[in-house]
């Protein structure tokens, strides 16, 4: 039987921005900043749904778990000088160790994850964060962009002017009234893209 | 050294261990609780690295297994 309607197809959205900048970004995937990612699917995602952008928090935000990580990892050499676990027979010396270099690998995986996975997308339709808060909880805050009424713009202390990152605060119409993308690399070209979006 | 000290006729060394692979199984839970973690997060946003953050989660359990079975062995 033939068709009696046949919707004509969606063209597909190469949404490009006039942003001047935005394509010298890296395009690793441990980009902090990431302009078009091709690679990148998240839930809920609609097949005819660009990302635009792809953020997370600055590299340097991961340099206090970083050192500390480094300390844990010297601490048993460093320690051997002092007879500290003295006390101990050898085998449980050893496991003590073992069990210290154990923690220290929880600490630096769970410490990283918590940045890989902490992001926040924007493609051409909606907004997301999606936070981790803990080992199994999850909150993912989405709007679309038509709903987006303000953008905010935070920035303030020496470390974050010196290498550019700050806070995007979002105000929305839906039922997150506010999104904020925290201690995201270039907040105000970040806004400067949702601005675009939004016209 | 080892069975010089008592509790109630007890080696202290033996009460040590048994806490101690207590909570080596204790980490292993949580070895596991990081495994499930990892796929939640990777069902949520899948970048390109899976396999790498997957061998990851699964080396860190295999590790804290390790030294549980080295614990059984040598304490």
């Amino acid at each position: 039987m033939p068709d009696i309607f046949k919707a004509p197809a969606v063209p597909k959205v190469s949404k490009r921005l006039s942003i001047e900048g935005l394509d010298k970004f890296s395009h690793s995937p441990f980009s902090s900043f990431f302009y078009l990612p091709n690679s990148v699917r998240f839930i809920g995602k609609d097949s005819s749904e660009k990302i635009i952008l792809f953020l997370r928090r600055h590299p340097i935000t991961n340099i206090g778990w970083i050192i500390l990580t480094i300390i844990l990892l010297l601490a048993p050499a460093v320690l051997s000088i002092f007879p500290i676990l003295s006390f101990l027979p050898e085998n449980f010396r050893f496991i003590a160790v073992a069990i210290w270099y154990m923690l220290t690998t929880a600490f630096a995986f769970e410490s990283f994850l918590n940045w890989f996975f902490n992001v926040c997308i924007i493609t051409d339709k909606r907004i997301f964060d999606v936070d981790f808060l803990n080992l199994i909880y999850r909150e993912i805050s989405e709007a679309n962009i038509d709903q987006i009424q303000d953008v905010t713009v935070r920035m303030g202390g020496v470390v974050r002017t010196v290498f550019n990152y700050g806070d995007v605060l979002i105000q929305t119409a839906s039922e997150v009234p506010r999104i904020e993308f925290s201690s995201v690399s270039r907040p105000d070209l970040v806004a400067k893209v949702l601005r675009e979006l939004r016209v | 050294m080892m069975g010089s000290s008592l509790i109630f006729g007890i080696s202290i060394w033996l009460v040590v261990k048994v806490f101690v692979l207590l909570a080596l199984v204790m980490y292993i839970i949580f070895s596991l609780v990081v495994i499930r973690q990892i796929k939640l997060m990777l069902e949520t946003v899948d970048m390109g690295l899976n396999l790498l953050i997957r061998f990851i989660g699964w080396a860190h359990f295999l590790f804290a297994v390790g030294i549980f079975v080295i614990a059984i062995l040598i304490l």
